[in-house]
């Protein structure tokens, strides 16, 4: 009686293939009208080092949305952290590496505190990270004050490097062959038990082909220019790290229930308190970690530094089809949301689009694509 | 010439036909009652005459007083003078009787709301329906009875030919069963069609003068009043004959399994919970009778750590000093709640049915920090098989199962945690009959393997029937206590309502 609902994985597969056609299509379409600029190697490697923030804000804010809460202070933790550091390493002459480590916790301590404001004293996490976002900006105001400049080597190397070309091969090597292996224990293990829950051959083929194809096409492009940017392997390493434990883990379980009915993961014997903070402090810690990335790309730390980002993220979460209302939303589906509305600001900025008509395109887009979103949810039901 | 006609009505929904070829007709001044399994129709059914499922998605026909009608919307149905009483309420719970009343159609006087006319139009509706509600008091101030009477004076303050009741007395405290019967039987006088659904079949007996049964979205059979026999409707309604309703008890083991020890619970100033202690012991089902407000579900509040308010008492549970905290707590130590509320404190509605049974029980299906996929897929089938879960598939959402099956899940994810103790709330709260039968035979299954069960529930004969011991309990205090088989529904209402000392 395989009446099990085809139609449903076909519908979520049909998403991530339709978002995957889009940024095709955006980015075959500004090639055209910049006369070939946009699909080059070096544009290609600066539009994974811009969407390298974007996306590693959107990682961590999906389980925030997913959890059924927002976090505005995003951007100016991340120019807080960024600023700090550059501070300790510059002004303090702390060691590097120890900076970076002492900013990560902090940045995690920092996020479990709005966790601990959220769930104990039950404020609202829009007017609690409304008021870091206030209040962080200060933060970096008052640190970079003056522009800290930054000197250390192996940070810069960070969002100016790139990979030496057999590390970008033996890479794409390891990202063709991991999901192929993965799927196939997978499909193997549920057949060995004789259960009939999985996607059909045919939908799971297509989806590693598609994406094998995607990797060596990027990999080449890459690798004929400079090679793959440091940034974009951090960001590789992060989304797949977070989106394995939001499928996989009990924690990335709890997070799904609490956001879907708190009151039923409360009564299922799930604790709000240590997922809602365990959540939050790990936006901050990525935050932190942008934060560190940015000033690595501009070698130093001013204070306008990540203002707006979280806007950015939001929206990445939101074109990737997360519900605000929580329970709903994956972090891969955000990722590519990130890369949407980075491509479309790269390919405006080659066509040569002002910032401010750019601010009036990536807003009504937005609002398309949710719109667009929302109106086949309903054919749907 | 009916009222309401429906020839030939199918309506279809991806993966399943939810009614297929299906005429009735409605008179006016009939009490018409609709019946079946959940999931045999008769929500699709009203939807479908209420409008909310528009003409285009259906084929068939339906006629108003022989002329054809096409409701494109719920507005159409309304203007048709067509209302419907939801089960769930749909009042604005901030805004006052009057206000709800005229919700969407508002009388105004010069491009203003005309309140004035709203609350004499109000009370005078109120009046004939016999309450004496203020049309200006806040509907969340009002109890649950007064609540629907209030969405009964919504319907009625539009034209209202057609009036559709769905499982009305779900929620009502039992006096206010007795005013709505009342009422109905009035309106019925007055000439207006009444549909009742409900699982109730005493209600039906009580109530209906014709009696319309679907199964699997087919029409079955219809039957008038003089020749209703239970036992034929109830053989139409699950396609097989009733076993005996109840099934046989097994005895139990002596050892105490939980020991409430005098125990109190005040909240707001109100002791809620007042010198109350019971035991239970291993393999015993363990029954709480008791009316609305009495204390039961704030008992199981209390044991479960969900409380709110201060506690004094002991408990001890499996021999050991035990001080409820948290779920989380009550579970490891093997206690589980299945709540009467399972949309509000079961369901994880944005979820499959794979995700809400292993929710509690993840640990177990966790190696190395990741969950073993085939491992919790192949108990969640252990458990569909075992409880009869009628769902397409591990992956459908939850939300979109019957009232039976969605408790059948929650009961699920309890079960895999393995608990010694289990407390049900209302367990057939919108059940129909062959899944409350299944649930009956479970409950005894599970105590025959030594868990201890604690069953609340409104329904008497189903307390009465099922649990080896009854406990009455009235005003926070346990007031009676029997045995199966030596006590009667009238005894022990009487006690619950304070009436016998």
């Amino acid at each position: 009686m395989k009446t099990y609902l085809s139609e449903l994985w076909e519908a979520t597969n049909k998403r991530v293939l339709f978002m995957i056609f889009l940024l095709v299509l955006i980015l075959g379409v500004f090639d055209i009208l910049s006369g070939g600029y946009v699909l080059r190697a070096e544009n290609l490697a600066n539009l994974f080092r811009q969407v390298t923030v974007v996306a590693m804000l959107a990682v961590g804010m999906t389980l925030i949305i997913v959890l059924g809460h927002i976090d505005l202070s995003v951007g100016s933790a991340l120019g807080m952290f960024g600023a700090l550091t550059a501070s300790l390493i510059a002004h303090m002459d702390v060691n590097p590496i120890l900076a970076v480590i002492i900013i990560l916790a902090l940045g995690f301590a920092v996020g479990c505190l709005h966790g601990a404001l959220v769930h104990y004293l039950n404020i609202p996490a829009f007017v609690v990270t409304l008021g870091g976002l206030i209040a962080y900006r200060g933060v970096t105001q008052y640190v970079a004050r003056q522009s800290i400049p930054l000197r250390i080597d192996w940070i810069k190397s960070i969002a100016q490097d790139f990979t030496p070309d057999y590390f970008s091969f033996s890479l794409l090597a390891l990202v063709i062959a991991a999901p192929v292996a993965f799927t196939s224990i997978s499909r193997i293990r549920l057949k060995k038990a004789n259960l009939p829950f999985e996607k059909p051959l045919w939908i799971d083929t297509l989806n590693l082909i598609v994406f094998a194809l995607a990797s060596i096409i990027i990999v080449l492009t890459l690798t004929s220019g400079d090679g793959i940017p440091i940034q974009a392997l951090i960001l590789l390493f992060i989304a797949v790290i977070v989106g394995a434990i939001a499928k996989h883990t009990p924690f990335g379980q709890y997070v799904y229930a609490i956001g879907g009915n708190k009151q039923a993961a409360h009564y299922s014997g799930i604790s709000i308190a240590r997922n809602t903070i365990l959540v939050f402090g790990l936006m901050t810690m990525l935050s932190a970690a942008c934060g560190i990335i940015t000033i690595s790309e501009l070698s130093s730390a001013a204070p306008d530094i990540g203002d707006l980002k979280e806007l950015d993220a939001i929206a990445s979460c939101v074109i990737g089809g997360a519900s605000l209302a929580g329970g709903s939303g994956a972090v891969g589906m955000s990722v590519l949301g990130a890369f949407i509305i980075t491509t479309i600001r790269n390919g405006m900025s080659m066509i040569g689009i002002v910032a401010q008509t750019q601010k009036i395109i990536l807003g009504t887009v937005l609002v398309l694509a949710v719109a667009l979103d929302q109106w086949s949810r309903r054919k749907k039901s | 010439m009916a009222l309401l006609s429906i020839k030939n009505l199918t309506i279809e929904f991806p993966g399943v036909r939810a009614l297929d070829n299906v005429s009735v007709d409605f008179h006016k001044g009939e009490i018409h009652a609709l019946l079946g399994e959940n999931g045999a129709g008769k929500s699709t059914l009203i939807k479908v005459i209420a409008g909310v499922w528009p003409c285009s998605l259906y084929s068939g026909k339906m006629l108003m007083d022989d002329m054809e009608v096409k409701f494109h919307c719920v507005k159409d149905s309304s203007d048709s003078s067509i209302q419907v009483i939801y089960q769930e309420m749909s009042l604005a719970n901030n805004l006052t009787v009057a206000q709800n009343i005229f919700l969407g159609h508002e009388t105004r006087s010069h491009g203003m709301l005309d309140t004035v006319t709203m609350y004499k139009k109000s009370q005078e509706v109120l009046k004939m329906l016999g309450s004496s509600i203020r049309p200006d008091t806040v509907v969340s101030d009002l109890t649950i009875g007064e609540q629907q009477m209030v969405e009964i004076a919504k319907a009625l303050s539009r034209k209202a030919r057609l009036l559709i009741f769905d499982e009305p007395t779900a929620a009502l405290p039992e006096d206010d069963v007795e005013r709505l019967f009342t009422l109905i039987r009035s309106l019925k006088e007055k000439g207006i069609g009444i549909i009742y659904i409900s699982h109730k079949l005493n209600e039906i007996r009580e109530l209906a003068d014709k009696v319309t049964v679907l199964r699997n979205g087919c029409y079955i059979s219809q039957y008038t009043r003089d020749n209703f026999d239970m036992n034929v409707i109830v053989r139409d309604m699950i396609g097989r004959n009733l076993d005996k309703v109840f099934p046989e008890q097994k005895p139990f083991s002596d050892r105490v399994l939980l020991k409430i020890d005098n125990i109190s619970l005040v909240s707001n100033h109100k002791k809620i919970i007042n010198s109350l202690s019971l035991e239970c012991r291993k393999g015993e089902v363990l029954g709480i009778a008791g009316l609305l407000g009495s204390g039961r579900t704030a008992l199981f509040s209390l044991i479960y750590g969900v409380f709110r308010g201060e506690f004094n008492g002991k408990i001890s549970f499996d021999d050991k000093e035990y001080i409820p905290e948290n779920p989380a707590k009550a579970i490891e130590k093997g206690i589980v709640l299945v709540t009467e509320d399972r949309k509000k404190y079961g369901l994880v509605t944005t979820g499959n049915v794979k995700e809400n049974m292993i929710i509690s029980s993840l640990e177990q299906f966790t190696h190395n920090g990741v969950i073993n996929e085939p491992q919790s897929l192949r108990e969640c089938r252990r458990y569909v098989d075992r409880l009869r879960i009628k769902t397409p598939s591990l992956s459908f959402p939850v939300n979109n199962l019957s009232g039976g099956n969605q408790q059948k899940v929650i009961l699920s994810r309890f079960l895999m945690v393995k608990p010694k103790l289990i407390l049900l709330d209302d367990p057939t709260r919108g059940v129909d009959v062959g899944a409350k039968q299944e649930i009956y035979a479970l409950i005894h299954q599970l105590a025959s393997e030594g868990i201890g069960i604690i069953f609340v529930s409104s329904e008497l004969p189903e307390v009465i029937g099922v649990s080896h011991r009854i406990l009455v309990i009235q005003d926070g205090k346990i007031k009676g206590e029997f045995n199966h088989g030596t006590t009667s529904e009238e005894e022990v209402l009487g006690i619950a309502a304070g009436v016998n000392a």
